[in-house]
């Protein structure tokens, strides 16, 4: 008949004490209790919407009562929703549980914290029609360019090799990507605030020392999380390249210039895409330049384990992407490598960088050259004294060789792999 | 005619079946032949008798739909199965047939005792008719829930969704073929109940033509129970003539004097190089100037005297008036605003509605817990550091939660309306209460100050609007008609109109000299949530629960144009200052949009607005806070404002 069945009007006649209720009479007044309740849910309802809320609160539905001449329901003001459980033994019947509290306990308790008192802020949502990126604002996508990008690259990707061969479709879209800049000489306009940003970056990346350790970390942190600073990236691309060649022989600056592309990478907010060809020639020479740093013996190596996992940040954000990235990065890993002119320092960024972007790589590049270049390794060991800086580039090498290797297989897989390939 | 014919029909019906009881079999065969000439016409759909047998077959029926109402269910079960499985050429046509069979099949169990075979009909169908992505309103849903809840017959007559539904023709319509398929089902299976049902019930219209692909065309209004109970009412009120134009303004006069002296003078001696004009030139240049004095004049004389006693204007506002037209940005779709957005935090769900005073220096805020808070947005930031949160200064005096706010022109005054049933007046000088105007026995939703000050209007869960002045305690007029709670509650420049928009759908205008309804706009599809006069006077934007924003003609009843703006409800409208070039709107979806509106150009014309379209220039998003409220200052600056809501998991 309605809603409610005859045993929740009985149950409620038994809690209101209204002796036996006839179970004809409980049968008459299910229906009409069901219309008041519609009628309270209605009202409530309109209460919420004036509140400009999407959920009901027991609020409204005392708001609903009083407005219909009705006791309000009191001792259900919490904000925290009651749990109702059911009644043993009886499945239409539900109670709120409450715990048992002891007021002394409570008595002896601190006073809650006050409430933080309302207030408004007021910040800048358009600035003749345009909406500041201000950390106050949201975020707007700007992905849009990226399916039309995506099909470019896949046109690239479906060619067999990775040599560039004049296929129809990648002469089709590299007069595409060439427009580009063409379409966009409108003047690039930097407010005042952000040239001023730039100012401090720019004197911080180049003066030696300057600032201290408190400012650099700031730097970071506002580069990482900042959402408005995509207007100065490519500010800030052109001048991390060029402080790179002129840093080589500070492992500090290096350093720092390092953190500086990392946290651009951590910045949910910069889309780098146009600028990794920038940003990833700085990882690559801090990964695999010949000299790091005034001297071989300073502590180049965890500059150059850094990068390494820099490379694999790289991949793993804009590899999906952008799949060439991955083969472009390690073929110039594997020349690097493979050329037995080049340092051992050069070799050993070699092998972590591509140790970084996974067994699959490891298997594929690494082992099948081992070979051949396990002789130049021999060598390099046991040659000269035991103190000599090559042995211990040497040493270096080998573990991280081995470290790569560690990763990738397991023992059996190994033999195998090794098996297959002398 | 059509309803003539379905209810001689359905009369035709009873008296066989009272000639069939009293075995008066002649007579009965007689009428049946008569009544075979009149339904030959096209229109009706009552069974054709097959004159041997059929006769005893139908009346068979009739009788026994006395007797068994479960005859209904079966008959209706019958209809929607063939329906369902009729080809899909023809299915989405014959598939409007089926609401309003449904819900007179529902009421007609009800009223024949049996609410139990109601209610199982109506959990059977309910999803299926109440399903909001097919309709994409909550309407039918709405009406629907509003049926479930009648079980007994003397609830037919208090229900209001019921009354409506027995009150009026469904229109239907039908593509010649779908009619024809429909009416040989009928009667190859007899089915009479759902026969009479539809004779009685539904105004069925054949169009030629090809059948429709849609059950719901979009560019077609959707029928409504309740909106079409009024219908008659409706087309006779949005006849009245209207008076639309804007008062004449001292300010703007001498604000055009000061123009116009400026501009005049200047007709040059020489052109821009430096040679001397000749005669022709400066002719042209001084006709032109004279054209445009004569368009200043003739939109002046456009501009009527105020019918109604008006206030003087207080002291100082004129030169503020003059100082803010001389300083107003003028906007247009190339000319956007800088928009200032106050977030209101640390409020947990407590914020009910915000207002700004027309100069943007002050923001009000009412709660839950009774409070009007005002801040003070204009104070400068002191030490120049950090303009942080600013004090607020609480007015307390309700009782219950402050639902609408509003400021007076000068913004000395501030009016708040309260789940209490009173509207208060408050000094923003003294911060402090000056009266309270009881009268409404329901929560007040809304009020609403006078442009020019000394009257306002307050809406109300009564089903009622008043209009108030402010030195009586009691209501000038009551505005009766509307047959839900009243929200929205506007005024129109001119002083002359108060826009009330309710929670039954529709938006109406009255005019405040006699209290009368002048205005019944029908279209919206939920409740209305917030409304916006063009300054002009000529259009009136309404924002409905749905997210549509709809913009009306007012001096043709008509609307103009319908967008879906967000996609929650339309907390708040408001038009740019001066020529109306844009509409600001804010939603519960975190937005806030900017609409061209383009009536300004086409208007100077002459020619109708409606060419131009509502369409979407901005979007503001923000970060987590519904936009409660927009309003652009005298200086068109926009502002927003809403509550920080981050969503509980």
């Amino acid at each position: 008949m309605s809603l409610l069945s005859k045993a929740i009007v009985q149950a409620f006649a038994d809690s209101v004490a209204v002796g036996d209720l006839a179970p004809e009479a409980a049968d008459a007044l299910a229906p009409h209790l069901e219309v008041r309740l519609r009628e309270i849910i209605q009202d409530a309802s309109k209460y919420m919407r004036h509140s400009k809320r999407h959920t009901l609160s027991t609020e409204d539905v005392n708001s609903a009562l009083i407005s219909n001449l009705k006791e309000p329901v009191y001792g259900y003001g919490s904000k925290v929703p009651a749990g109702f459980s059911t009644a043993q033994g009886l499945r239409d019947t539900f109670f709120v549980q409450d715990a048992l509290c002891d007021i002394k306990e409570t008595l002896a308790q601190p006073l809650p914290k006050c409430p933080v008192e309302v207030g408004t802020l007021p910040h800048w949502l358009a600035i003749e029609g345009k909406q500041p990126a201000t950390a106050e604002n949201a975020v707007i996508e700007r992905r849009k360019p990226a399916a039309k990008r995506v099909r470019a690259v896949a046109g690239l990707d479906s060619r067999p090799d990775a040599a560039p061969a004049a296929t129809a479709s990648g002469r089709g879209n590299e007069p595409e990507e060439r427009a580009a800049p063409v379409n966009s000489v409108v003047k690039h306009v930097l407010s005042q605030e952000l040239l001023l940003y730039l100012d401090r970056v720019t004197g911080l990346l180049r003066g030696d020392g300057m600032g201290g350790q408190h400012l650099e970390v700031g730097l970071l942190t506002s580069l990482a999380l900042d959402p408005g600073l995509m207007p100065l990236l490519p500010y800030l691309a052109q001048l991390v390249s060029e402080e790179v060649q002129k840093a080589l022989k500070s492992l500090r600056r290096l350093r720092l210039l390092l953190k500086v592309v990392r946290a651009l990478l951590q910045n949910a907010h910069m889309s780098l895409e146009g600028h990794l060809h920038q940003l990833i020639p700085v990882t690559l020479t801090c990964l695999v330049a010949k000299n790091l740093g005034g001297s071989p013996a300073e502590d180049h190596w965890s500059l150059r384990d850094a990068a390494a996992a820099m490379v694999g940040l790289i991949i793993a954000r804009y590899g999906a992407d952008y799949p060439d990235v991955q083969t472009r990065i390690s073929r110039q890993l594997l020349t690097a490598f493979l050329d037995p002119g080049r340092p051992l320092a050069t070799h050993y960024g070699a092998v972590r960088g591509l140790a970084a972007m996974g067994p699959r790589v490891v298997r594929l590049l690494l082992v099948p050259y081992m070979p051949a270049y396990s002789g130049l390794l021999e060598r390099a060991l046991s040659g000269g004294r035991p103190s000599s800086v090559r042995r211990m580039e040497a040493e270096r090498l080998r573990s991280a060789l081995l470290s790569a290797f560690r990763l990738a297989w397991t023992e059996t897989s190994m033999a195998q792999a090794v098996k297959s390939h002398s | 005619m059509n309803a003539d014919l379905s209810k001689e029909a359905s009369l035709e019906k009873l008296i066989l079946q009272y000639l069939e009881k009293k075995k008066y079999a002649q007579a009965s065969r007689a009428l049946r032949q008569d009544s075979r000439a009149l339904q030959g016409s096209d229109m009706t759909l009552a069974p054709q008798p097959d004159p041997k047998k059929g006769l005893i077959q139908d009346l068979i029926y009739y009788l026994t739909a006395e007797e068994d109402p479960g005859q209904y269910t079966k008959s209706f079960d019958r209809l929607a199965t063939w329906v369902d499985n009729s080809l899909d050429q023809y299915k989405p046509e014959l598939r409007r047939i089926l609401y309003p069979v449904f819900i007179h099949t529902f009421l007609e169990l009800v009223d024949r005792g049996a609410p139990g075979e109601a209610a199982q009909l109506m959990n059977r169908y309910k999803k299926q008719f109440g399903d909001s992505v097919v309709h994409a309103s909550k309407m039918r849903q709405q009406e629907l829930d509003d049926l479930q809840g009648i079980s007994q017959k003397p609830q037919i007559a208090t229900n209001r969704t019921a009354q409506a539904a027995r009150s009026m023709l469904y229109p239907v319509k039908l593509s010649t073929y779908s009619y024809e398929l429909l009416t040989s089902f009928m009667q190859a299976h007899r089915l009479a109940l759902t026969l009479g049902i539809i004779n009685e019930h539904v105004n069925l219209q054949v169009v030629q033509g090809k059948p429709a692909k849609l059950e719901h065309e979009p560019d077609e209004e959707e029928v409504s129970l309740l909106t079409g109970h009024m219908q008659e009412d409706v087309s006779a009120t949005n006849q009245k003539p209207l008076l639309l134009g804007l008062l004449k303004s001292v300010v703007e006069e001498k604000f055009e004097e000061m123009q116009a002296a400026k501009e005049s003078p200047e007709i040059p001696e020489v052109d821009e190089d430096g040679k001397p004009l000749t005669k022709k030139a400066r002719t042209a240049l001084l006709r032109a100037a004279e054209k445009e004095r004569e368009k200043r004049l003739s939109a002046a004389s456009d501009k009527i005297d105020p019918e109604v006693p008006l206030p003087p204007m207080p002291e100082g506002l004129e030169a503020e008036l003059l100082e803010d037209l001389e300083n107003r940005v003028s906007l247009s779709d190339a000319a956007l605003p800088s928009a200032i957005f106050y977030t209101f935090v640390n409020t947990h769900q407590t914020l009910n509605c915000v207002n700004f005073s027309s100069n943007g220096g002050m923001i009000a805020g009412g709660f839950a817990d009774s409070s009007v808070r005002v801040y003070n947005a204009s104070k400068p930031a002191a030490d120049g550091a950090k303009p942080q949160r600013d004090e607020a200064t609480v007015l307390r005096g309700h009782s219950r939660p402050v639902y609408g706010l509003d400021f007076s022109l000068d913004s000395r005054l501030l009016l708040s309306a309260s789940g209490d049933g009173t509207v208060r007046l408050w000094s923003t000088d003294l911060f402090a209460n000056l009266v309270a105007y009881r009268g409404h026995t329901f929560p007040v939703w809304d009020v609403a100050m006078c442009g020019q000050g000394h009257y306002f209007a307050s809406a109300s869960a009564d089903r009622t609007s008043r209009v108030w002045c402010t030195e009586r305690a009691q209501p000038l007029r009551t505005l009766v008609g509307h047959h839900s709670d009243v929200s929205v509650v506007r005024w129109h420049p001119n002083c002359h109109y108060v826009a009330t928009g309710s929670h039954d759908r529709t938006v109406r205008l009255w005019d405040i000299r006699d209290g009368r309804s002048q205005r019944i706009l029908v279209g919206h599809r939920s409740a209305i949530t917030s409304m916006e006069f063009a300054p002009d006077g000529g259009t009136l934007y309404s924002g409905d629960e749905d997210g549509c924003v709809s913009a009306w003609d007012l001096a043709q009843a008509k609307r103009l144009h319908h967008v879906a703006a967000h996609s929650g409800p339309v907390w708040s409208l408001a038009a740019s200052q001066g020529s109306s070039a844009l509409l600001a709107s804010g939603g519960a979806d975190n937005t806030l949009k900017l609409w061209s509106v383009g009536g300004s150009a086409a208007g100077q014309d002459g020619q109708p607005s409606s060419a131009s379209d509502l369409k979407q220039l901005q979007s503001y998003p923000t970060k987590a806070t519904p936009v409660f409220a927009v309003k652009f200052t005298r200086r068109n600056l926009l502002l927003g404002s809403g509550a920080l809501t981050l969503r509980k998991r």
